[in-house]
Order: C-alpha cells, then sequence, then structure tokens
C-alpha cells in the first residue's frame, strides 16, 4: 500500500517536473454529479490533482473529462458542497458522483488570512467565513454592513451619526484606533472601503483569536477581517453574471426625535421670558443679536408699534406651524439606490480571468445628497511553466459624493441657537423664505439700504445654492509571482501599489448665506463714503485634495508536506515592507466666477473692523498642508501541524519595526506570538459517540497580538509658532521624548469546541476567550518637576493603561427537511464585556464623565454611562434634586465643585454586553425565503431629556415640556423639573438630565430583515437564454419587536436625530 | 531558472532585511519638527511665555510692600492665594502650583537645547552656537533661582546648608527622577552655570528678552547677595555696572501716564515678567502706607509709581510698562547692590556715592541732596531702606526679607490683619519657605518641608 503510494507520489512529481505538452496516453471519462439525494447538479467543477485538466457539469450533471493515463482520482468541487476526491474506476465506466452538502460551520471550510489559505477544521485558531452566498443575503452600496449581523463576535455601533464603527469581539484599547485591520487580497487597505464593489467580492473570513491574528502582528489587536475578491480558475468555461437592484428607503420620521418643542409652547416660553426681561439686553446692543420673530413681535407689540389684535393674530399664525413640515417637504425625500454590475469569469489551459464592472447611483434621504460610483476590477492569473504562477490584479473605482444637505440639524439661526420651531422655509408659493440668522431682522433689512449685500438667510435656497462635492478616485494594482520549487514548497513575492485621490470641492455662491456673511462682514465704509469689500461679491470655493500613496512588499515561503498519512506539517516565512504617504492640499478662492474661472486676489496680511461685532481680525486664507507618512517593516512566520488528522498544533511570530517608534523601541521590541493547540476528540478510536454526533473537536489557543497609535513619536516633537511680543519664531514641544514608546498588547487565550450531529442536523461552535491589554496608550500624571506640559497639563500619554475583557460566542446552525422544504437556521450569541484594569488619570471636572465618550475608570467598562442619584423633585416648587454625599441636595451653585467619583454611579455598559440573531431560511423548490431577528441585551443608553437651559439659549425643547412640574403634588406623577426663572444656574439642568432616572435599559429585540429569492433554472425552464435567473428582494431595518425602554427610542441609534431608514430592494441576477 | 529563483528571493529577502535604518527614520507627519538645528534651539530659547512670562508671584504676594482689604482677599477663589497671603501652614489644598509648574518646565527646555547642542558641531557657528548654550544655562539658573528663594530654607552663610534644596534636573528624560539636593548644591549649581553662561553669552543681542553678558553678572550678583557673599556680589555688580546700561532720569518721565515705565527702557539688561495673582492686581492691592510716606515730595517715583484707587495708593510703576509685573533684572538693582556691599565692607562713603548716583536720577531736577554719613551701620541701614523703595514690585523684596531677617539687626517680624485677625510672621519662621504642592509630593515623593 505504501509502496503503492510512493509510486504515485513519483509520478506525480514526474508529471509536474515535465513541460506541458509532454506525451502521455489520455483516457477520456464520463460520469454525473448529484446531490446525495439524487437531484443533478450543474456547473460542478472536476479536476485532476495537477489542475491540468477539468471539466464542469452541464445541466443535467454530466460531464466529459480527458485525463493522463496515471490518473487515479478526480477533485470535484462545488459551491454549496463538500469537496470530494472521487477515484476514478478502472474499467472507464461512468462515474456516478455524490457531493454532500456543505454546512456553514463545519465541513471544509478554507478560510484566508490575507498570508495563506487553509482549511479551517485542521487549525485551531478561531475563524468566522462569510462564504458569497452569506455576502448577497443583503443588498448594500459598501461591503462592511453585509457583515453585520451574520457573523458572531462583530458589533456595529450606531450610536453616532456617520458610518458606524466596527468592533471584533469588543475592545481591546483604550484611546488608540479602535476599528479592526481590513485586508484585502492579501495587503492592508489604506483607502476608504466604501470604494470597493460589493458584486467583486468572493468570502471574506473575520480572524478573532490570537492564532488566527497574530499574524498580522502590530495591527491585529482589534481583529482582523480579510476580503478576498472573486476570480476565475483555470479550465473553466466562461459564465457572465449580470446583477441590477433597486433599494427603496423610507423618508425618515422627522418626529422621532422627542427634542422638539411644539410651536405653541414655546411661545409662551418666550412670552414667559419677555415678561422676564430676558431679551432686553439684546435691544440696542451694538452686535445686533438675534432674537426670533415671536421676541421681535411683542417688543413691537410692547412699543405700541403693532396693535395687540394684530400681534395676538400673528402669534395664533406662529402657534400654528411647525417647521419640520417644511423640512419633511423640502429637506428630505425617499432615497433611491440603483446598483448594477457585470462579471465574466473562466479559464483556460494557463490562463484564468475575472473581469468585473459596477455601477452604483444611490439619492439620498437628504434632498441634493446622493452618490455615484463606478468601478472596474481585473484578475488575471496566467501559468507560463507548471511551477510558476503570475498572477495581477488592477482594481479602480471613482465615485463622486454630494453634500449638499446637511439635514434639519444644520440649519439654524447662529450663535448657541437652533431654529425656532415655528419658522417658515416657504412662502406659500413655494419661495424660499428668510428666517433669523446672526443678527435681528432689523439689521438685516437695512444691509441692502446700506450698500452691502443681502444679508438675510433663506435655508432652502442654501439648499439650492449650495455646490458641495467629494471624489474618490481609487486605483489598486496587485501582482504576485509563485514559483513552485517541489510541490512542497514554493516560493511567492508579491507587490502592490495603491493611490486614493480624494478632491472635496464646495463652491459657496453668492446666494449662499455663508458668502454673504462673511463679505457683509468685512465690509466698510472708506473716508469718501464708498463702502468697500475687502472680501470681494462673489464666490468662495474651498478646495481640499488628498492624495494617499501606499506600497506593500512582501516575499514569503511556504512549506507544506504530509509524510506516511498521518503528518502534514505546514509552515511560512517571511518579510514584508509597507509605505503609506497621504498629502493634503487645502485653499480657498474668493470671488471666485464659475462661469469664467476667475477670482480675485486678497490681502491677507492686513487687518479689517469686523461688523457688527467690532473686533479686528485678518481675512481667513484657508490654505493648509499637510504630509505623513507610515513606514513598517516586519518578519513573520506560521507553523502549523496535524498528526493523524486529530492533533493540531499551530505557532506564528511576528516582529514589527515602525518609523513611529524610533530606533531603540525597533531594536528592543520583541516578537508578538502565538500558540494554539486543537484536538478532533471525534476522530479518536475510543470516542463513544459517533453514532449521533460525529463531530466534536476541542481547540485552544494564547497568544499576542499589537495595535499601534499613530499620533505619538518617539521623539520629541514640536510645532514652530510666533511669538506676539517679539515677533521672534518659537518652538513649543507638544510631545515629549519617550524612547520607551511600543505598540500597545493584547494578549487572547481562546477556548473553543466545534460539534455536528448525524447528517449535519445541528452543528455549530462554543467559544470563550479572555483578552488582557497592555501597554494601552492613555494619559498619566506626570510629576511637574519633570517639566513637561503642553497647555499647562503635566500629564503624559504612553503605554501606561490596562484593560481586560472577556466573553463568548456561541453559533447553532439547524439543517432539516420537512418534506420537500428545507429549513436552515442560524443562532447567534455573543457575549463580550470589558474592564478598564489600570487608568492614572482622573478628570478634575465632574462632567468629563457625562460626555459621550467618557473618561475612563479602572473597574469600569470602557464605554460607561455615569449618572446621579435622583432624589425627586421638591415638593414646593418643583427644582430637580440629586443625592450628594448621601444627602439631598439643590444647592446648584456648588453642587458641580462637590460632586466626587463617590457620587456617580456608573450603570453599566453603553455598548451591548449580550447581542446576536436568529436567522432562518426557508426552501421550497426554487423559492427561498428568509428572516433575521437580531436581538442586544445588557446596555444602557442615556435618554434625552428636557434642559430648560438649552430651551432658553438654544431653542433645543423637550416633548416632556407637557409633563413638568406645575403645581405642589405634580412630584407624584412627574420628574420633569418645573421651569425656572431666566437665568437660573444650569446646573439645574445637569442634575435632572443626568440623573439614574433618564438611563434606560438599551436591551432589545429587532426585526432586522427579510429575504427572499426565486431562481429560474435553463435546467428546468429550456426557454431561458439564461442558465439562471434569480429574482431577489430583501427588506431591512424592519422595527423594533421588542424593547425595555418606555420611551419608544431606538437605543442603537442614542445620538441621532432618527434611526435608519426601512428600506426595500428588488434585484434581478442573471447568470450565463 | 530552478537554481537561480532561489538565489534572486534570498538576495531580495537580504536586501529588506538590511534596509538601512533611513528607512524607518522618516517623519511620521512633515509638519512636525523635531528640534535639533540651531534655528529650532534658537526657537525653544526664545520662547517668551517659558522663559520670560508667568515667573513665581508667591514671594511678591506674601511679601510686606502691600496689603489687601479683607473683602478682596475672602474673596480670592484659590486658597493658596488666601494662604500665602496670611502665611497659613497648608497653602495648596490639593490644587498645584503653578510656580513651580512653570520653573521646571523652564528646566525642561534648558536642557532640551543643552542635550541638542551635544548632538551638534560647535565649529560650524561658533558664536551661535555659545550664545544658544550660554542662554540655555541662564535659563536654567534663572528658574533653579526663583525657585530656591520660596521652596528652600534661606541661605545661610554661616552654616552648612545641607537643608533639602531643589531637585536639580539635568536631563529632558522623562523617565530620570532626581531627588532633591541640598541648599548648598542648589547654589552652587546656579552659581556654576551662571559663571559658565557669562563667558558664552554675547555682550548684546537686539532682543531683552534673550539674556546677554550683563544678565548672568546681575543675576549672579544677586544670588551671590542672597548667599550673603558680598565679596563675589560686588564683583559681579560691578561687572553688570561695566556694561553702560544707563540710568533713567525720571525728569523725562511722563509721570502721569497710566503707565510711565517704558517696556525694555534703558536700565532693563533682561525682561521677564511674573504671575500677577489676584491681590496683585493694580486694582486690588493697597501700598503699605508708612512705605508711600517713605517717599519725599521731590522723590519722582512718588507720582510715577502710584496712583490712588478709592482712596488707597496702588502701584503702576512697573518696568513692563503695562499692568503686568516686571521681575526681570535691570541696572539700578545692580547700583544698590553695589552700595550695600560697599557699605558692609566698610567703604561707606563709595557705598553712599554710588546710592547718590541712583537716586539723583529719581529726585525732581535740583533737588537731591547727597546722602552723607559716615557711620557703617547708619549708612547700611539707608542703603536698605533705599534697596525696598527702588526694588518695589520686582520680586525681590521676598529673598531681601528672608536674608535680612538672619541678621537681628536688620530682622522684620510681619503682620497681616484681616477684619480684626492679626496674622505674624516671625523672623527665620519656617513658614517663609513654601511647602512644596501636593500634587508633586504625591507623584515624586519628594521630601515636604516642614512649616508650623
Amino acid at each position: 500500500m505504501i509502496q503503492k503510494k510512493l509510486v504515485y507520489l513519483v509520478l506525480l512529481m514526474i508529471t509536474l517536473g515535465v513541460a506541458p505538452g509532454a506525451s502521455a496516453q489520455l483516457r477520456h471519462l464520463s460520469g454525473t454529479v448529484s446531490t446525495a439525494d439524487g437531484q443533478a447538479l450543474a456547473g460542478v467543477y472536476l479536476t485532476t490533482t495537477d489542475l491540468r485538466s477539468s471539466a464542469v457539469t452541464d445541466s443535467l450533471g454530466h460531464f466529459q473529462i480527458t485525463v493522463p493515463e496515471e490518473t487515479t482520482v478526480l477533485q470535484v468541487s462545488h459551491i454549496g458542497f463538500a469537496r470530494k476526491t472521487a477515484y476514478i474506476p478502472q474499467d472507464d465506466s461512468p462515474m456516478t458522483i455524490y457531493l454532500e452538502q456543505k454546512f456553514v460551520s463545519i465541513g471544509e471550510v478554507v478560510v484566508s488570512t490575507g498570508y495563506q489559505t487553509i482549511n479551517r477544521d485542521k487549525t485551531p485558531g478561531s475563524y468566522s467565513q462569510i462564504d458569497n452566498r452569506l455576502l448577497n443575503r443583503s443588498v448594500s452600496t459598501d461591503i462592511l454592513s453585509r457583515l453585520e449581523n451574520i457573523t458572531p463576535g462583530l458589533l456595529f455601533d450606531r450610536r453616532f451619526e456617520g458610518s458606524p464603527s466596527v468592533s471584533v469581539r469588543g475592545q481591546s484599547t483604550i484611546q488608540s484606533d479602535e476599528s479592526p485591520l481590513i485586508v484585502v487580497d492579501n495587503f492592508p487597505y489604506e483607502g476608504d472601503i466604501d470604494n470597493i464593489n460589493p458584486n467583486d467580492i468572493e468570502s471574506v473570513t473575520v480572524l478573532k483569536d490570537a492564532a488566527a491574528a497574530s499574524i498580522w502582528g502590530v495591527r491585529a489587536g482589534n481583529g482582523v477581517i480579510v476580503i478576498t475578491t472573486k476570480r476565475g480558475r483555470l479550465q473553466q468555461p466562461m459564465t457572465i453574471q449580470a446583477n441590477a437592484n433597486v433599494t427603496i428607503g423610507e423618508k425618515p420620521d422627522l418626529n422621532y426625535n422627542p427634542q422638539f418643542l411644539n410651536s405653541s409652547d414655546f411661545i409662551d416660553v418666550e412670552q414667559s421670558l419677555f415678561d422676564q426681561d430676558y431679551y432686553s439686553w439684546m435691544e440696542g446692543y451694538y452686535t445686533y443679536p438675534a432674537m426670533s420673530p415671536v421676541v421681535q413681535l411683542l417688543i413691537a407689540k410692547r412699543d405700541g408699534l403693532i396693535s395687540s389684535t394684530d400681534a395676538e393674530a400673528q402669534l395664533n399664525e406662529y402657534r400654528s406651524r411647525d417647521v419640520r413640515r417644511d423640512f419633511d417637504r423640502y429637506f428630505y425625500q425617499t432615497s433611491v439606490n440603483q446598483q448594477y454590475s457585470l462579471s465574466l469569469k473562466g479559464g483556460g489551459q494557463a490562463v484564468s480571468y475575472y473581469l468585473g464592472g459596477g455601477f452604483d447611483s444611490n439619492k439620498s434621504n437628504l434632498v441634493r445628497n446622493g452618490l455615484d460610483r463606478v468601478s472596474v476590477n481585473s484578475m488575471l492569473t496566467y501559468h507560463p511553466t507548471d511551477k510558476l504562477e503570475v498572477s495581477s490584479n488592477i482594481s479602480y473605482s471613482y465615485s463622486k459624493t454630494d453634500q449638499n444637505n446637511g439635514g434639519m440639524a444644520s440649519v439654524s439661526s447662529g450663535g448657541t441657537y437652533g431654529l425656532y420651531p415655528y419658522a417658515q422655509l416657504t412662502d406659500d408659493n413655494g419661495n424660499p423664505l428668510a428666517v433669523v440668522r446672526d443678527y435681528n431682522t432689523d439689521f438685516v433689512n437695512q444691509a441692502e439700504a446700506n450698500g452691502l449685500m443681502d444679508w438675510s438667510y433663506r435655508p432652502l435656497q442654501d439648499l439650492r445654492a449650495n455646490d458641495y462635492t467629494v471624489t474618490t478616485g481609487d486605483i489598486r494594482l496587485n501582482t504576485s509571482l509563485t514559483y513552485r520549487l517541489t510541490d512542497w514548497l514554493n516560493l511567492e513575492g508579491r507587490y502592490q501599489f495603491e493611490h486614493q485621490n480624494q478632491h472635496s470641492r464646495h463652491l459657496q455662491s453668492t446666494d449662499m448665506y455663508y458668502t454673504r456673511n462673511l463679505i457683509n462682514k468685512y465690509a466698510y465704509t472708506d473716508d469718501d463714503g464708498f463702502v468697500q469689500f475687502p472680501i470681494p461679491e462673489g464666490g468662495i470655493l474651498d478646495n481640499s485634495y488628498s492624495d494617499l500613496y501606499a506600497h506593500s512588499g512582501r516575499l514569503q515561503v511556504n512549506f507544506d508536506r504530509s509524510w506516511n498519512d498521518v503528518h502534514h506539517l505546514s509552515v511560512l516565512a517571511g518579510a514584508e515592507v509597507r509605505q503609506a504617504r497621504s498629502k493634503g492640499l487645502s485653499s480657498r478662492i474668493y470671488g471666485y466666477n464659475d462661469e469664467l474661472l476667475t477670482f480675485s486676489s486678497i490681502d491677507y496680511g492686513n487687518e479689517y473692523l469686523v461688523s457688527p461685532d467690532g473686533y479686528t481680525d485678518v481675512i481667513p486664507d484657508g490654505n493648509s498642508l499637510s504630509e505623513l507618512t507610515d513606514r513598517n517593516r516586519s518578519w513573520y512566520g506560521n507553523l502549523s501541524y496535524t498528526y493523524r488528522e486529530r492533533y493540531m498544533l499551530s505557532g506564528s511570530a511576528r516582529k514589527d519595526e515602525s518609523n513611529l517608534f524610533g530606533v531603540d523601541a525597533n531594536n528592543k521590541g520583541v516578537p508578538l506570538w502565538s500558540t494554539g493547540l486543537g484536538w478532533q476528540l471525534s476522530s479518536e478510536e475510543f470516542y463513544p459517540f459517533k453514532s449521533w454526533l460525529p463531530v466534536l473537536k476541542l481547540r485552544t489557543t494564547y497568544g499576542y497580538s499589537g495595535n499601534v497609535n499613530k499620533s505619538l513619536t518617539a521623539y520629541a516633537t514640536g510645532y514652530y509658532y510666533s511669538n506676539r511680543y517679539t515677533d521672534l519664531p518659537y518652538i513649543q514641544i507638544l510631545t515629549p521624548p519617550n524612547p520607551n514608546l511600543r505598540w500597545e498588547k493584547i494578549r487572547i487565550i481562546n477556548l473553543g469546541l466545534d460539534f455536528a450531529s448525524k447528517n449535519h442536523v445541528l452543528s455549530g461552535s462554543v467559544e470563550y476567550y479572555r483578552k488582557k491589554g497592555f501597554d494601552l496608550i492613555g494619559r498619566s500624571p506626570l510629576d511637574p518637576t519633570i517639566g513637561f506640559s503642553v497647555g499647562g497639563r503635566n500629564e503624559f500619554i504612553g503605554n501606561n493603561s490596562e484593560l481586560k475583557g472577556q466573553g463568548v460566542d456561541i453559533q447553532l446552525n439547524l439543517n432539516q427537511n420537512f418534506g420537500r422544504i428545507n429549513w436552515t437556521a442560524q443562532l447567534f450569541y455573543s457575549h463580550s464585556t470589558n474592564e478598564i484594569t489600570r487608568y492614572d488619570y482622573e478628570s478634575s471636572t465632574i462632567s468629563a464623565y457625562f460626555t459621550s465618550v467618557p473618561v475612563p475608570v479602572p473597574g469600569n467598562p470602557r464605554y460607561s454611562i455615569y449618572s446621579l442619584r435622583w432624589a425627586g423633585l421638591d415638593p414646593e416648587n418643583g427644582d430637580p434634586q440629586i443625592y450628594l454625599g448621601g444627602e439631598i441636595t439643590k444647592d446648584y451653585g456648588s453642587i458641580l465643585s462637590n460632586l466626587t467619583m463617590d457620587d456617580l454611579i456608573c450603570e453599566g455598559s453603553a455598548l451591548p454586553t449580550s447581542y446576536g440573531s436568529l436567522r432562518q431560511n426557508f426552501r421550497l423548490g426554487d423559492f427561498a425565503i428568509g428572516f433575521n431577528i437580531t436581538y442586544k441585551f445588557g446596555y444602557y443608553f442615556r435618554r434625552p431629556s428636557l434642559s430648560y437651559y438649552a430651551l432658553y439659549n438654544s431653542w433645543t425643547g423637550h416633548e416632556e415640556f407637557a409633563d413638568r412640574w406645575m403645581n405642589p403634588g405634580d412630584e407624584a406623577v412627574t420628574q420633569v423639573p418645573s421651569m425656572p426663572a431666566a437665568g437660573t444656574s444650569s446646573t439645574r439642568d445637569f442634575v435632572y438630565t443626568f440623573a439614574d432616572i433618564n438611563v434606560e435599559k438599551g436591551d432589545h429585540i429587532r426585526f432586522q430583515d427579510i429575504n427572499f429569492s426565486y431562481d429560474l433554472l435553463h435546467s428546468k425552464y429550456p426557454w431561458l437564454p439564461f442558465d439562471k435567473v434569480s429574482l431577489y428582494g430583501y427588506i431591512n431595518n424592519i422595527g423594533i419587536i421588542w424593547r425595555a425602554n418606555h420611551s419608544g427610542l431606538d437605543p442603537d441609534y442614542s445620538f441621532q436625530p432618527y434611526p435608519a431608514s426601512r428600506t426595500f430592494s428588488l434585484g434581478i441576477n442573471l447568470t450565463l | 531558472m530552478k537554481h537561480f529563483t532561489p538565489l534572486l528571493f534570498i538576495c531580495l529577502l537580504v536586501l529588506v532585511a538590511s534596509c538601512s535604518e533611513d528607512f524607518l527614520a522618516e517623519k511620521p507627519d512633515k509638519r512636525l519638527v523635531v528640534p535639533s538645528t540651531m534655528e529650532d534651539l534658537q526657537a525653544l530659547n526664545d520662547y517668551y511665555e517659558v522663559h520670560n512670562a508667568n515667573l513665581p508671584g508667591m514671594g511678591e504676594l506674601s511679601s510686606d510692600d502691600y496689603y489687601i482689604l479683607y473683602d478682596r482677599w475672602n474673596a480670592l477663589s484659590s486658597p493658596y492665594m488666601k494662604n500665602g497671603y496670611i502665611w497659613a501652614k497648608e497653602i495648596w489644598e490639593g490644587v498645584i502650583s503653578i510656580d513651580w509648574n512653570n520653573r521646571y518646565q523652564q528646566v525642561f527646555y534648558a536642557n532640551y537645547v543643552l542635550e541638542g547642542l551635544n548632538e551638534l558641531d560647535r565649529s560650524i557657528d561658533p558664536e551661535w552656537y555659545d550664545q544658544l548654550k550660554g542662554t540655555a544655562l541662564f535659563h536654567r539658573a534663572h528658574a533653579f533661582y526663583q525657585l530656591a528663594q520660596l521652596f528652600c530654607s534661606p541661605f545661610d552663610a554661616s552654616s552648612s546648608n545641607n537643608g533639602d534644596g531643589l531637585p536639580i534636573r539635568l536631563s529632558s528624560d522623562l523617565n530620570v527622577t532626581v531627588g532633591r539636593s541640598t541648599i548648598q548644591e542648589t547654589y552652587d549649581r546656579i552659581i556654576a552655570d551662571l559663571k559658565k553662561a557669562s563667558a558664552l553669552l554675547p555682550e548684546r543681542d537686539s532682543y531683552k528678552t534673550r539674556p546677554v553678558k550683563a544678565a548672568a553678572c546681575a543675576l549672579l550678583s544677586r544670588t551671590y547677595l542672597e548667599m550673603q557673599d558680598y565679596d563675589n556680589a560686588l564683583v559681579y555688580a560691578d561687572s553688570a555696572i561695566g556694561f553702560n546700561y544707563e540710568l533713567i532720569d525720571f525728569n523725562t518721565l511722563n509721570t502721569s501716564a497710566s503707565y510711565p515705565m517704558e517696556q525694555y527702557n534703558s536700565e532693563v539688561i533682561f525682561h521677564s515678567r511674573m504671575t500677577r495673582y489676584t491681590p496683585l492686581a493694580s486694582s486690588r492691592l493697597v501700598m503699605d502706607s508708612t512705605l508711600y510716606e517713605s517717599y519725599v515730595e521731590d522723590d519722582l517715583r512718588k507720582e510715577a509709581w502710584f496712583r490712588t484707587v478709592s482712596g488707597n495708593y496702588t502701584f503702576k510703576g512697573s518696568y513692563d510698562g503695562s499692568l503686568q509685573i516686571f521681575n526681570g533684572l535691570a541696572i539700578d538693582e545692580c547700583y544698590l547692590t553695589r552700595a550695600e556691599c560697599l557699605a558692609r565692607k566698610g567703604s561707606v562713603q563709595e557705598a553712599l556715592s554710588t546710592l547718590n548716583q541712583l537716586l539723583i536720577t529719581r529726585y525732581r531736577e535740583g533737588t537731591f541732596s547727597p546722602i552723607d554719613l559716615t557711620d557703617q551701620q547708619q549708612a547700611l541701614q539707608t542703603i536698605l531702606v533705599e534697596r525696598r523703595k527702588e526694588l518695589l514690585f520686582r520680586g525681590i523684596r521676598w529673598a531681601d526679607l528672608r536674608r535680612l531677617n538672619l541678621d537681628p539687626s536688620t530682622a522684620k517680624t510681619l503682620y497681616r490683619n484681616l477684619d480684626g485677625t492679626i496674622y505674624m510672621l516671625e523672623p527665620n519662621s519656617p513658614n517663609y519657605t513654601l511647602p512644596i504642592a501636593d500634587d508633586v509630593i504625591q507623584l515624586s515623593n519628594l521630601p515636604q518641608n516642614i512649616r508650623q
């Protein structure tokens, strides 16, 4: 037996050694491929082990293949099915090959680490693989959001506006970058990940523990997401795929945000403040401060300029208005995203190829905002000899984003003010109307008479005139060369160049308030009585360019060999060099004419009197330059050994050097390493449960990964300034010399268990991990005697903080047939907690613990929610009260200085500590429908509440104003403080806002999405001109099923004005 | 090919591994300076806010040339100002001492420059190199001098001076910790640095914010005087006077101006100003009336330096020409030091002639009659009185009090009266030495000064 194998091995080596075309006897084989229950499989790929002959089954599952005489086996693979090795019968009789369906968690899952592709079953590391089918379950413009809710341990934090931040298994750092490393086709992606067209992606692997990630060294501490793009295979007929879909998103509900006070109540508040002379200082004040229309009306009424009846009528008209209606009509719309893609892939004898093109056109929920993106991706692999593989990948994407609309929150009356609720954006004919901004209306109305430009602010005119676009071009060239020395040893070299170019262009014509305001502010009347405009009448054009150039090169040796059918050893070692350089340039042009491209020159040196504020200032020049360089050099190695496919051992090490650290740290640096053990218990002879639990695997890993904080360097650095007394240039040292600066280190211990029941009806994995981050970057107080301080703060930012975390990731898969219906279900449960274990800095101002990202406190989670202990409303007058040092207090003058950490309640984590999803899929023939229900538990958020200070000074109200304390006894039914006199300390609002009654549990269950698809196969409908037509639909953000909070709020969007809109997608996918 | 490929590969690997260190020496942010050239070090020496502003004001706050009314005192927001004013045992109450912090920041910058110079080749521009080095040494000595007057017991020429001195930091390395030296070592360091500086500094510079030779001499003279080494104090006062800084004839001043003294005037050798703590604001401080009355009518300083605020006299004579308090080095101080040293050595006539040289410029033209005394003690007392009157609010009085208290014949007990409560500071009281701020003690474990 062994001898025979040896012969085969020798034969194989000889085969590999000879050049293509060498004469050999050929055998012609044929057969069919079907599922275990006899269903024919089309498109199945069959190949010889040397990949030199291959075939694909037709719609009836038939194949024909010609192979060299000595061939004994065929490799059979098909997406969604377990790879199979089929033995060729001696007599060339037709083969019948049955494939078994592959299950997501178990079975032969090949994962990519960015350095190698490995069989997940043969490694003890923790990997999550998201295959193409799962990626295409949802519809989106970007790739990252498709990973949400389908991967255990991955959490998307959408509390703040903008792109969500992604974390893998919770926080590993305190104040450095928290985002996981994103690798695209073997190299870290330096550009904006939104450049990537998700239709070009084949699969995504998430590296979660040290054994999986530590090959990425100092950038792996936050986890690694490895994205692999599509490629063709040798000997594969060309397939063409076209995909088109459209996604409609509902208009956001502007009434969702409770921080709005209706016009009528708002006017009552203004009336009351007016009666208290709150606004009287503004009258005749030299800066002509903005006053709301109601206040101006009340003044006119008081001064007898308007009759009581007329004033009352006008007030009543104001009372009936709601500015949200205007915003809803003119600023928001139904979003429409269109996505098209076309790709072809295939391969011949020596060349395989993939070519993909995509076009996205998005119309945002915000009127005049949107995105257009074009992307092209090509991947060619060429085998000039059978030992050499050369591949080259060129990706290009270009996008143009319109950012003309900042939404309702961007429209304000200037200064500290928001917008009064009775503002009117248009007249009855839909023409833009002015709202109060920065100055009072009388002042604004005089402007033109005084020879100035129109000084009024019309939000809708601004929206229509705004011209703000950001274009991004990204080109990525990736080449690799692999040379096979023997069948167990190869050398590979890779090089990637990436250039991302971003240009943001913001033209604000004189139709826009910003421009007219700036021009008017600097205008003055000269001695001859002429109005002079130091800022010329014309548009203001802001340009900002940034270029990123990244080079990465890698050389690697791969060893992969088996002995005696029992030992398998795989080793890789390599070196890598990377440089990412980004250059930025911003400039501003005044007096710009977009028709003729003319502009004006400006005297930036001269100081002008800025009216009406009355200070002198130069004209803002808006010029800046930047250049950042990030250089790294690394050595790495990885080893994995398997014995009888039962025992697995892995180890990896990596040493990184960077230009941030300086020579000393680079020299001293200890490699980051990891090790792991795995045991396929179910393969043991003595394993007793083979019948009902045929797969059982235990694994454990231990190791370190790192994280870099680019804001620090090892050297003393400073900026040049000019002294205002002596005019001498001087340097302020901003960062101290820190020869001990080093990367943050994260130690992760992972214990895992994988299992599958008979026929894979139930399968899954359970993982437990603990992690500890040390040498984390944090602030610590510095002995002032040392003498380093910036801005009077004697503190040092260095490797002096620590954090620990632990958690569980559970995944259960169920696959069951009920008659013709196939039911699959996937349940995820992730639990992740963290605790700061060392942080030397304590804030002297207690309010630093109430911000959205509070100062870290040892013993508490990184993102905690703090509160004050509520002591109810004062029954006398409805003043809010809290407990301070065990006593009830409402001494607002001293509360802030007397509050200590002991008075703060740490409510818990601001991010979910338990989360996951239950995803189910039902398939009946060619029709499939799936649901995803997600849940998040174990966290808190602060409910927005009424602040009178904000109401009086920023015009930000809250619905709960209606529930405020008004009469003694109300304290039994409400916690909303009474309305205080004008000028009351804002601390009165502070104690209520941050009281424990306003902290709510974030726990909720959400009906995330539904997807359905209907496939039409050529094999079934021969009239179809395509192999396959898929019609699919997707509904996302369906709604919350259950929530713990009583305010009707969506806790995932706690700092956003409204949650993500529900979207409906329809699409078609053609395969030819 | 078969043999060539691996060879090529290994060559490439070696190439990567042997990439010169230059690859990793690239600055991560081009705008950032890693201060290293002479221009950079000059720019560090020229950091006005560190070297010329915010010098310690706690001494002036605690001294006896002024007082504030109870209401004003009671309204002070910072505990250390309240406590410092009444020489309380506890001063800081958990608040930081900016006097300590700012001076050690100055020491940090000076040390950084000195270390930077070690990396540079002097021969490229020896003159500039020497000025940079002299300036850094001067700044460091100036910081230590200022701190020693607050946080160390007075130097006593008749004792061994082995009480707690300052931590003498001679490195900018954040990881170096330094304990307290002795008083003797502290003063030795100041003297040594200044002597080196005086050799290295240029004779003149167009900016009075930069130290020159005369500045090093004037500060040496002041330090020796502190140490009751009158011989050396005289030597360096003479040297400073030798640099021809002209005394201002007060008859040329517009005495009714809001601030009659010009910034960078001819008497100024080195410009610096102190932190103006709230009690020292001209709107708050009230001149000691006896002191005010001691200026005769023909003394032009009486109208040039004082104005009334709600019936009380306050100070407007800062050499900064503003409400900021000048506490740099000026030539008038050197005349007074010279006079004092001569008097102490018994050269009474020479001493008085030096004093008269100064005073004649302060009097209305034609009204000054030179002081003529023969008794040494009497002459010394006169000189000390004139010293106090001339060097008002210059950050000198506190050091003088500490020094003069060592001799019972010149010792003085200070009193504060706050709404009837009398606070007293006896000569040589341990409360003449400030405690080190709590945060410093916590973070450094330095031994604390004992007060009562």
